[in-house]
């Protein structure tokens, strides 16, 4: 996401990222994970159940196309270390309007599986022209 | 706004009402959704898990 933080500013939005944890594991990872981000959290996946995140089964975390997301990522720098949280639980990415409406909804059905930024940002230009 | 609702849901899709949640800032002091989208459109992402 990091790579498209011009664009998303450009778009409008404030990336928000919601982590499984305490505040001080926030401020220690997001940082790294999640630079250009406002970082929040909850020690329990409370807000991921809220807003329908799956959870993992065991064939959804390791696969061949999980292996390829881990292998990006590190490429990309990202070495995973001691997790908070439910490893077996997923993310997903929503855009959400200034009137609290979902403007695109990502679910994560696999590890790794991150929305397309470039889709998300066409899906917002769209919502605004049909809803300004 | 939907109220504080920590139970699990579908799905949400797009055109659903975004659940306001209170979580916790880097700070430890609360963060309303509501009120930070209220300020603009947000791209929330939602972490496997710190680490």
């Amino acid at each position: 996401m990091g790579r498209h933080q011009a664009e998303i500013e450009a778009a409008g939005l404030r990336v928000v990222a919601v982590g499984i944890g305490e505040p001080k594991h926030a401020q220690h990872f997001c940082p790294t994970l999640a630079p250009h981000a406002t970082c929040i959290s909850l020690p329990e996946p409370l807000a991921h159940h809220a807003y329908g995140l799956r959870v993992a089964s065991l064939s959804n975390l390791v696969n061949v196309q999980t292996l390829k997301h881990g292998w990006r990522a590190m490429r990309e720098g990202h070495m995973q270390t001691r997790a908070t949280g439910d490893e077996r639980q997923l993310g997903g990415t929503f855009v959400v309007s200034r009137s609290g409406i979902v403007e695109f909804a990502q679910v994560s059905a696999i590890a790794g599986d991150h929305a397309d930024i470039p889709t998300v940002l066409a899906a917002h230009r769209a919502w605004e022209a049909h809803n300004l | 706004m939907t109220e504080l609702k920590y139970t699990s849901a579908d799905s949400l899709r797009v055109g659903s009402v975004a659940p306001s949640l209170t979580l916790l800032d880097a700070a430890g002091a609360p963060a309303v959704l509501s009120e930070l989208w209220a300020a603009g459109p947000l791209l929330l992402t939602f972490l496997r898990h710190f680490g």
